[in-house]
């Protein structure tokens, strides 16, 4: 007994673990499955997507242990592991960096698997399954940045709130359901923390269990070659012909690209993680904070730039009917066309479509981190104007400069580079608009700016339009047209009469 | 064995954690922010409600320049703090007594007299202040009497003509600009107009002339300079000139045509 | 298999069912519509209370209640002031989200004009500037006059307003409660 082989023991009682349960037998059919042999780099991504989950699944079980999901105490607990834990930092930083590595190792899976025509037969089912894992991730990337329980959370709910409220007839009850009451609250944050630790995580692994489970069966697909057809009828068989004649074991051989690239990954993120630390959180989740200017995190930007530049008219069905058809749509890809050409050569149509969606995502996401239609809300007293606006101005127009301070024109005007972005920028007005001009358009508004007439009196806008109409470029000696014929006119006008010897 | 292996194992801890406490991802200490009266609060503050129309550092803004010794020093701190707190009836300084409580209101303006003031806020240091006064020592305020606008328009004439001429061409740069358009009139107050003349704005050097406090020197029709001193009386007349060309303040066409 | 084996003692083991005769037949029957029955029955009462527990706030009542914000002769006319009030509906835990805050504008003694905070496009936080009387939404650019009309930007419709009125004691009183939304008639 004692001198047995201490191998020959650990092989002894695994071969009886084997024989009860079958689980290394399963385990060897899926390790060493054959895979094609041109199954190289592409393939990566879906085994990187998985990797960071379990990466959130370690990291957010020890979060959970220190995060205290009470609308009392979150801010602070989230304060706490920051500061106070040891690590604690560290931990939320790879959770947060992880989850937006997970997302775009999912987005990549996605756009490869549609741009090698994966989604064919017989794989149809793995894609609509893949179409349920997406939302699952997105919908734990979005419950994670309420989790953070700050103004951008909050507000970030009240948007949520507000699209869901719209839903005709059954808005109300589905925004109650989804705030846990009539306004956002304690219980607002404890469904999303039910939703972000329980519902979303379990959801995943099952389906991550059917995804993988059709992927074994049906085998992982060959590098798309054009002419190679896909035909339901005789597909099954070539297939794994081929692969039985010049398939290689997934472990080793193609588990090493995996491997390779889902390490690198990995410490990418953790660096990532230790250089830029953890996202959040903010200001207070406080209602009563006017002052608050929400921003959704990069994933969802997207949304936020679309929902800026929508017609308002169309509002309201695209967000009720946009994400269900959208949703609807992709899932219905392989039903729509699950035979033909893989090869991306061959599917033009395909190819187009996908760079049509990235550029417009990527485009709306950039126009989201920049934001230029919204107010700089502290803008008319916090952002001084450039020295250049201020000399060689008359003693009107330095009061004009002063009107377009304080009747927060700044917050939407930039002038000189600096202010809002949301208005056009009046460094050079005075090369576009005239005097009349300049002076119909603030007191009538229009072309999504106020109308300034009830606020401003004729003074305040007479000494504003004095100050633009030095907006020429900085040449200053080029008069607007009209301007001093119009100001010659209010001289002669009998209401100027008020004025002293 | 065991206690040398724990050792390292503790050893090795403790240097993960301290090194990776050490990492630059770590966010810093949630300190309360600066109080107002340290130099850093100060600045935030001033940069957060007040550079808008005062200037980013205190100068070369559209409205009246705060890094003005001279200025800090004759305007009394209660004074200076109920402007900020309640704003200017009428004139485009807001109040701000709805953002901030007034304790902070109040450090902050003693902290700008502080570090603007110079020495002048200190009684030692007003004389020194004094010495270099654009004020001529004239009081910041309106005491008493009503000015002489007949005289004013004497010493308008002689005096300010110079660079403010009655009748502005609208592109003459070489000019100030007109002080008395009665659009210009109507959005300012006497106090304005008295603050101007008392205290000009040097920070404006930049152009033709800086203009200059009522110790002057000035320049009156066809360039003529004067250099002798403004009186008490001559800032009050003068004033008063300004202030006829325009009517009462605020101008009640203004409440009637505006919305406040 | 093994289990309809035994109970079929004498019976052809291929086909047991055919053998067992009506009583048998019956008694399966009867097992598995009782089972079914059971289950049911078992699982639509434990179904209550977690399903009624989930969507509960959908049933609620209204949660409306009228809440004083001040004495009335406090708001100084022709002013608009941010004020703050603790929601009617609200559980220990809501730490500062138990707060809400409305804009009351004083049209003139005794007449009132209150605001939900929230932008009616999508439930931003509007901002008062009392120099151009513009209520600005820091999201998407939503403005709005000083009166809640829209003035610009994306929203559908103008800020949403809290039903007031005065009670015997001076004090102006909000119907609030329900962050507002769309859905609101007003």
């Amino acid at each position: 007994m004692q001198s047995r082989n201490p191998r020959r023991a650990l092989l002894e009682s695994l071969r009886w673990i084997d024989e009860r349960t079958g689980l290394f037998w399963m385990l060897r059919k899926s390790v060493f499955h054959r895979v094609p042999r041109d199954a190289k780099w592409w393939y990566v991504f879906g085994s990187a997507t998985m990797m960071f989950f379990t990466v959130q699944l370690a990291s957010g079980i020890v979060l959970a242990t220190l995060y205290a999901p009470s609308a009392a105490d979150a801010y602070q607990s989230l304060v706490y592991i920051d500061e106070q834990v040891p690590l604690g930092w560290f931990l939320r930083a790879i959770h947060g960096w992880s989850s937006n590595a997970m997302c775009a190792m999912m987005l990549l899976h996605l756009a490869q698997v549609f741009l090698h025509g994966t989604y064919k037969y017989p794989r149809e089912l793995t894609w609509v399954f893949g179409v349920f894992l997406c939302l699952a991730t997105l919908g734990l990337a979005f419950t994670g940045q309420i989790m953070r329980w700050d103004a951008d959370a909050y507000w970030g709910l009240g948007i949520g709130a507000a699209i869901v409220d719209r839903a005709p007839g059954i808005g109300d009850q589905l925004r109650a359901i989804m705030l846990g009451g009539p306004t956002i609250s304690g219980a607002t944050l404890t469904r999303f923390f039910a939703l972000h630790v329980f519902i979303l995580p379990g959801a995943t692994i099952a389906l991550i269990g059917v995804h993988l489970y059709l992927v074994l069966r049906n085998g992982i697909s060959e590098m798309p070659k054009p002419g190679q057809i896909v035909d339901p009828a005789t597909y099954r068989e070539g297939y794994e012909s081929r692969v039985h004649k010049s398939g290689v074991p997934f472990y080793p051989d193609a588990a090493r690209r995996d491997m390779v690239f889902c390490g690198a990954m990995l410490i990418a993120v953790v660096g990532v993680a230790a250089w830029f630390g953890p996202f959040g959180p903010n200001e207070l989740p406080d209602p009563t904070n006017i002052h608050a200017s929400p921003r959704p995190d990069g994933l969802f930007l997207w949304i936020f730039a679309a929902l800026a530049l929508l017609p308002p008219a169309s509002e309201t069905p695209l967000l009720l009917l946009g994400p269900p058809v959208g949703i609807a749509l992709l899932a219905a890809l392989p039903f729509l066309s699950n035979r033909g050409e893989r090869a991306p050569s061959r599917r033009p149509l395909s190819v187009l479509l996908l760079v049509l969606i990235v550029t417009g995502l990527g485009v709306l996401t950039w126009l989201g981190t920049t934001s230029p239609w919204s107010p700089q809300m502290a803008a008319w007293k916090s952002t001084a104007p450039d020295v250049a606006f201020v000399e060689h101005r008359t003693p009107l127009e330095t009061q004009g400069l002063l009107e377009f301070q304080f009747a927060q024109c700044r917050n939407c005007h930039s002038i000189g580079g600096t202010g809002g972005k949301r208005g056009p920028d009046l460094s050079t007005v005075a090369t576009r608009l005239s005097w009349d001009q300049l002076v119909r358009q603030i007191q009538q508004g229009g072309g999504n700016m106020p109308a300034y007439g009830k606020t401003l009196s004729s003074a305040e806008t007479q000494a504003l339009v004095a100050f633009l109409s030095t907006l020429d470029g900085g040449t200053l000696k080029a008069k607007i047209p009209g301007a001093l014929e119009s100001q010659a006119a209010l001289d002669a006008s009998p209401a100027a009469g008020d004025r002293g010897p | 064995m065991s206690s040398r292996a724990s050792i390292i194992t503790t050893a090795c801890c403790c240097f993960v954690t301290v090194a990776c406490d050490r990492l630059p991802g770590k966010p810093p200490i949630r300190a309360a922010a600066a109080a107002v009266d340290t130099p850093e609060g100060f600045a935030t503050y001033y940069a957060l409600s007040c550079a808008g129309c005062h200037g980013a550092d205190g100068t070369k803004g559209p409205a009246r320049p705060m890094r003005d010794a001279a200025y800090l020093a004759a305007v009394p701190e209660d004074s200076l703090i109920a402007i900020v707190r309640d704003g200017v009836q009428g004139t485009r300084m807001p109040g701000f007594s709805s953002d901030t409580d007034e304790a902070t209101l109040a450090r902050f303006v003693q902290t700008m007299r502080v570090q603007w003031g110079g020495d002048g806020t200190s009684p030692s240091g007003a004389a020194a202040v004094l010495a270099i006064d654009p004020a001529n020592g004239i009081a910041w305020q309106h005491v008493a009497g009503s000015g002489d606008a007949r005289r004013g328009a004497e010493l308008f004439e002689t005096r300010c003509v110079g660079c403010h001429p009655r009748a502005t061409t609208i592109d003459d740069r070489s000019t100030a600009g007109s002080v008395t358009d009665r659009f210009y009139l109507k959005l300012v107050s006497d106090q304005h107009l008295r603050t101007s003349i008392l205290f000009g704005r040097s920070d404006l050097s930049a152009s033709t002339a800086a203009m200059p406090g009522a110790r002057g020197p000035f320049r009156g029709a066809d360039g003529r300079s004067d250099a002798s001193a403004l009186s008490a009386a001559d800032v009050d007349d003068l004033v008063a000139y300004l202030s006829s060309l325009r009517g009462e303040w605020p101008p009640s066409s203004e409440t009637k045509d505006g919305a406040r | 298999m093994s289990e309809s084996d035994s109970t079929n003692s004498g019976g052809c083991g291929d086909c047991p069912c055919k053998d067992s005769g009506g009583v048998n037949e019956n008694r399966r029957g009867f097992l598995f519509a009782a089972g079914t029955t059971l289950m049911t029955i078992g699982g639509a009462l434990v179904a209550v209370p977690i399903i009624g527990a989930a969507v509960a706030p959908a049933a609620a009542r209204d949660p409306n209640r009228w809440i004083p914000l001040a004495k009335s002769a406090d708001f100084r006319p022709g002013t608009t002031v941010l004020k703050t009030f603790l929601n009617p509906v609200s559980a220990p835990n809501d730490g500062l989200t138990a707060s809400t805050a409305c804009y009351v504008r004083c049209l003139e003694p005794g007449k009132f004009q209150v605001f939900a905070v929230n932008c009616a496009h999508l439930g931003c936080p509007v901002e008062w500037f009392d120099q151009s009387r513009l209520f600005m939404c820091p999201c998407h650019g939503g403005v709005y006059y000083e009166d809640g009309s829209r003035a610009s930007g994306p929203p559908p419709r103008g800020l949403f307003e809290y039903m007031w009125r005065i009670s015997t004691d001076g004090n102006l009183e909000i119907l609030g409660g329900r962050l507002p939304g769309l859905q609101e008639g007003t």
